[in-house]
């Protein structure tokens, strides 16, 4: 898979943690590997960042990957911490792609929110059509049921 | 050119890298297209099985084979595939459901009561209990003859007789004996062997899913015999329930006092496709063709059944090979195990 040097590509963590890995799939096999990914976990699901760390380097061998635990109940402050590391990226000239789809759905709205304030590049989520293929890795779903949808900025 | 073993469930990461609309199954052996399977619709576009099948049996009448040649693709084993692959409509399905979903009973002090779900053979040939697992909360205990257990490794050692069957007549026609000689050798198990291996990896979903009881009868002969294991069985467990598609064995079993479940057998038909049964529908098509290409446009790949050395355990376990040209089919499926074997590992 193509490896670009500039991009950082943002996502919350939930309870499945498959739901990062086939973001991520999904957004590299159209556009290459982004070269950092930062994930915003909660306590609970801080024990998924090593998980995650070995899986998305299956793909993409080279990441660099950061976090940072987020309270999933404070919507506001979850926004500004998005907010700023966003930003932060977006001043060291990174690409900012971020990916709404994990997470409970106070931290999708948070951290959709912060994309479009702190003028992120690419906001997208995967849709998944049927839900009898969560949990499963996207190449074993047929591809008529999933999208990757963009929701703002050009890919 | 990359060839690598797979199991049913990798299917459609080859079926995904290559369908642009629709894909077809194709019989290399006879040179045939046997469905055409529209992938966004999520159904059947074209059906040219029964065609086959006709134009098929045109041979079998020149060469007066036997309708006992199971080698030879027809429409009963066709219809066997697609039961398999629950592509077809079982009659009162919904009553057998509620059936069987009625004999779960939760077990207490109070209610000591366990209704143990005994299966005949051909529920097993036919994955009847992983056909309709989603439609069934909780699935009573199963208890398996030993006399099922004894009947289904026995026939999975039959090989196939080229001096029995006339396939290589039939495939001598359709000019592709080098294709035939890939698969079939004196070490390949025959049809009957085929159909073995398919229940024997029922039995060991069900064995890793579910509770499962054997009893330890042995030697059995015919098919009473299973009713009759089962009856001698109720001095042990009071509830039993006899299901199987088999008329005869259900007047037994009512003969010697088991309540029991028929499911009827459907008739051959046009198959229900969906993205629910298509891998298991060209899993259990290739068990009858033994090799098939899979392709839209010019983008194809090829799955076989058999392979020099095959093992037993590969057969139970439902592997395929898979050829084909497309090396990110190959990568995708080494990242998609890589990844479920971290993910199993963590759980």
């Amino acid at each position: 898979m193509k490896s670009s040097k500039d991009k950082i590509y943002f996502s919350n963590v939930g309870l499945q943690p498959i739901v990062i890995v086939n973001g991520l799939w999904a957004y590299s096999n159209s556009y290459g590997c982004p070269s950092h990914v930062y994930l915003f976990p909660t306590n609970h699901t801080y024990k998924y960042v090593k998980i995650l760390e070995n899986t998305l380097r299956v793909f993409c061998p080279d990441i660099v990957l950061e976090y940072n635990i987020v309270d999933e109940v404070d919507i506001l402050s979850m926004i500004a911490s998005f907010t700023s590391k966003i930003i932060e990226y977006k001043n060291r000239n990174f690409m900012t792609i971020v990916d709404i789809t994990a997470g409970r759905k106070t931290m999708s709205v948070a951290l959709y929110s912060a994309a479009l304030k702190a003028k992120s590049d690419i906001v997208m989520y995967l849709h998944l059509k049927d839900n009898s293929y969560m949990g499963i890795f996207y190449p074993m779903i047929p591809k008529p049921l999933i999208d990757l949808v963009i929701l703002y900025g050009k890919a | 050119m990359v060839r690598l073993k797979i199991n049913v469930n990798e299917i459609m990461i080859a079926l995904n890298n290559i369908t642009d609309d629709s894909f077809v199954i194709n019989t290399p052996l006879y040179r045939n297209d046997l469905y055409e399977i529209d992938f966004y619709r999520n159904r059947l576009k074209k059906d040219y099985m029964k065609d086959f099948l006709s134009y098929l049996s045109t041979f079998k009448g020149i060469y007066r084979i036997s309708a006992y040649d199971i080698e030879i693709p027809s429409k009963e084993n066709i219809r066997d595939s697609l039961l398999k692959a629950s592509a077809l409509k079982i009659p009162e399905y919904p009553e057998i459901i509620n059936m069987i979903k009625d004999l779960y009973v939760k077990s207490s002090f109070d209610n000591p009561t366990i209704n143990l779900l005994a299966i005949d053979t051909n529920i097993l040939y036919n994955r009847f209990l992983s056909n309709i697992e989603n439609n069934i909360p909780e699935m009573p205990p199963i208890l398996v003859s030993g006399c099922v257990v004894d009947e289904i490794t026995y026939a999975s050692s039959h090989k196939f007789d080229a001096k029995i069957s006339s396939l290589k007549k039939i495939v001598q026609t359709f000019n592709t004996l080098n294709l035939f000689k890939k698969v079939y050798s004196f070490n390949t198990p025959s049809m009957k062997a085929r159909r073995a291996f398919i229940a024997l990896r029922e039995l060991e979903h069900l064995k890793n899913t579910y509770r499962v009881s054997f009893t330890n009868s042995s030697n059995c002969k015919g098919d009473k015999s299973i009713v009759q294991d089962y009856a001698k069985q109720r001095n042990i467990f009071n509830n039993i329930v006899f299901l199987t598609f088999d008329s005869d064995s259900r007047l037994y079993a009512y003969k010697n006092g088991i309540k029991s479940i028929f499911i009827r057998t459907p008739n051959f038909d046009t198959p229900e496709i969906t993205y629910g049964n298509m891998e298991e529908l060209i899993y259990q098509l290739l068990q009858v063709f033994m090799i098939l290409k899979i392709y839209d446009g010019n983008r194809s790949f090829m799955l076989y059944a058999m392979w020099p050395g095959k093992k037993i355990d590969e057969w139970i376990a439902g592997k395929i090979l898979l050829e084909t040209e497309n090396e990110k089919i190959h990568k995708e499926i080494l990242v998609a195990r890589k990844i479920n074997s971290i993910i199993l590992d963590y759980q």
